[in-house]
């Protein structure tokens, strides 16, 4: 700090606190979110760009629509787990979760329920393995990765019983409504996803779960010591994660049509890539809904993009792999000192801004 | 043998108007022979200790004293094996660090028990924050303006070194923390201020500062306690001195009364009990 020595250490600097702009130019987001979601779109419009160009199918609403509708589970899963991650857990289960929830609501249907209450049902089985998950964590202290893989294969177990393991089939055309219909010319899905993902972001960024979520994956002793109730937190956390995965496995099932008890592992990766992706830490205590909502986004348009160009299969799971090393990669890379100084350098940068905010000495 | 008249007439007059005038300034919190165990580790075997309203009171003691034990218990993230803890004299049972919150006792503990990724605002309003009007707190919505105003306020109020609120505590220097610590156990009407070891972690620039916001705690009419390994600034700083040795306290006097030699001493068992 370059600072002159003063006989009065305690200084109130008080212009800094009080500017109006600043307040306006702060809005909570961090300077290093702010470049990585800017980075995301680019990459996903750059993307886009490209295949429009080579193939011109991409902006069309057909394949936008395709998009939306493809990437709507692992959307509604992220951004829910997006919250467990922040809290410094993670739950590994939600793959296990989509599939039992899929084969409950079928299940339902099948025994004559009606549609709403038959996704209500599936929706709460998710929660009751988040709840059983927060047990298996709290209660027990068992770490989460090892306690939500116990689940994972618990959930896919329970769901193979119930349906002997084959897929559920002679279910009513208006089971496909949600995860595949139209409302209003639009797929069923971007309402959803948007809604979901905006209940996920208020809930991050404008609640006290939000809040907590941060301090317990931050620093849970301190977050105890200072009142906070962490074993409401991670329940809560937990809790929420297996609802959107309820939800999601009900949309997943009736995309497809015939709920099957097959696991989906694909999905619980896609799933931590784009909460990753989106800068959320594995370590807890920071991450955002919205930047998995673009993770998502991205990893959506990358698998569209090389299905529209033709890129075999395999291909494709390479490039998903390489996305999520590059990205994590860059961001690291990008915060040393040397090549922060290097970046100064060729793109000038501003300077330390400390020394222009500095007040004077309050006398 | 002389007889005094007054103590063998055994009037309760007598005795009540003896009682006032010892006890005051009467004490606003009060340990008495407190005790507590670790398994067969005795880290507190007689731990005597009284705030009086307005005071500065450091507890010293060597390493292994129960300093940092005794001010578990009051901050309320341990509790005693046995004795009790008397807050303005009813005696009281504080469960954990929120209790001891609704009894006005602020912990500023020595790691500062801080949120790296929250911001300094954020982490003064730490369990403890406001929400909006009825219909959205029901949602536990976050008033954030109102707790950045406020914030704002008590930093003022406070006048410590925080550039700016909104600054995440990761990015802090170790004085800046302490102050953000010491300014969330101060504000919002605490009476208490507990202090773990304040200025082990700083620079002397910024030890400088911490003293001087105890001294500005204390002209804001609140107590403190302070734990402290550096006795000049116990004799700069604190009205009353109380020494533990070996889970036992030795003795409590006032800065006047005493030495540094006469400290020391008790400190390591050459004076005193």
């Amino acid at each position: 700090m370059a600072q002159p020595a003063n006989t009065r250490p305690l200084q109130v600097s008080s212009t800094a606190m009080d500017v109006g702009w600043r307040k306006a130019v702060n809005l909570k987001l961090r300077k290093r979110d702010v470049q990585r979601m800017i980075a995301n779109v680019s990459i996903i419009l750059l993307i886009g760009l490209y295949v429009q160009v080579r193939t011109g199918l991409f902006y069309t609403t057909h394949n936008l629509e395709a998009v939306s509708i493809q990437i709507a589970v692992v959307t509604i899963v992220a951004s829910a787990m997006c919250l467990v991650m922040i809290a410094g857990s993670i739950d590994v289960s939600v793959s296990g979760t989509v599939v039992l929830s899929g084969v409950v609501a079928g299940l339902c249907v099948i025994h004559g329920l009606s549609l709403p209450v038959a996704f209500v049902i599936a929706t709460l089985s998710g929660v009751v393995v988040g709840l059983v998950n927060s047990f298996l964590v709290l209660g027990v202290g068992i770490t989460s990765l090892i306690a939500t893989i116990g689940t994972l294969y618990v959930t896919q177990g329970v769901a193979n019983l119930l349906t002997n393991g084959l897929p559920i089939a002679g279910l009513p055309l208006s089971f496909g409504r949600v995860g595949s219909g139209f409302i209003g010319g639009v797929p069923i899905a971007v309402p959803m996803v948007v809604v979901v993902v905006a209940i996920f972001v208020a809930i991050q960024r404008y609640t006290v779960l939000g809040r907590y979520a941060v301090a317990t994956g931050s620093d849970a002793k301190a977050a105890y010591l200072n009142g906070v109730n962490i074993r409401w937190t991670t329940t809560m956390c937990f809790a929420l994660t297996g609802a959107a995965a309820g939800w999601g496995g009900v949309v997943y099932a009736s995309r497809i049509g015939t709920p099957s008890p097959v696991l989906d592992n694909d999905l619980l990766f896609q799933v931590i890539v784009a909460i990753v992706v989106g800068g959320t830490s594995l370590f807890g205590g920071e991450g955002s809904v919205f930047g998995t909502f673009l993770g998502s986004m991205l990893i959506g348009v990358l698998n569209n993009g090389l299905n529209l160009l033709g890129v075999s299969t395999f291909w494709q799971y390479i490039a998903l792999g390489m996305l999520l090393v590059i990205s994590v990669g860059a961001d690291t890379v990008l915060r040393r000192d040397s090549v922060y100084r290097w970046r100064r350098a060729l793109f000038g940068g501003r300077k330390r801004q400390e020394a222009g905010r500095t007040a004077p000495v309050v006398q | 043998m002389h007889v005094h008249p007054v103590s063998s007439s055994g009037s309760p007059a007598a005795w009540s108007r003896t009682a006032s005038v010892t006890e005051t300034p009467s004490a606003i919190l009060e340990v008495k022979s407190a005790e507590k165990h670790f398994g067969g580790v005795v880290a507190l075997s007689d731990g005597n200790f009284e705030l009086r309203p307005n005071e500065v009171h450091a507890i010293v003691g060597d390493n292994g004293a129960g300093k940092s034990t005794l001010l578990k218990l009051i901050a309320g993230a341990l509790q005693p094996d046995g004795g009790e803890i008397l807050i303005d004299g009813v005696r009281v049972t504080i469960a954990n660090p929120k209790a001891a919150r609704v009894f006005g006792i602020a912990t500023v503990f020595q790691d500062l028990a801080l949120i790296d990724h929250l911001d300094a605002g954020s982490n003064m309003f730490l369990g403890r924050e406001l929400l909006r009007r009825p219909p959205l707190s029901w949602l536990g919505v976050l008033d954030k303006p109102a707790m950045r105003a406020r914030a704002i306020e008590e930093v003022h109020r406070l006048k410590v070194d925080i550039r700016s609120v909104d600054q995440l505590v990761l990015g802090m220097s170790g004085g800046q923390r302490q102050a953000v610590a010491v300014a969330r156990a101060v504000a919002f009407g605490n009476r208490i201020i507990v202090m773990d070891e304040p200025t082990a972690a700083l620079g002397v620039r910024e030890s400088r500062a911490v003293i001087d916001l105890i001294k500005e705690i204390q002209g804001q009419g609140l107590s403190v306690i302070m734990i402290s390994h550096s006795l000049p600034e116990v004799f700069e700083v604190a009205d009353r001195i109380t020494v533990l040795r070996l889970g036992k306290t030795v003795q409590t006097t006032t800065r006047q009364q005493t030495s540094l030699t006469d400290i020391v001493g008790m400190m390591t068992g050459a004076y005193g009990r």
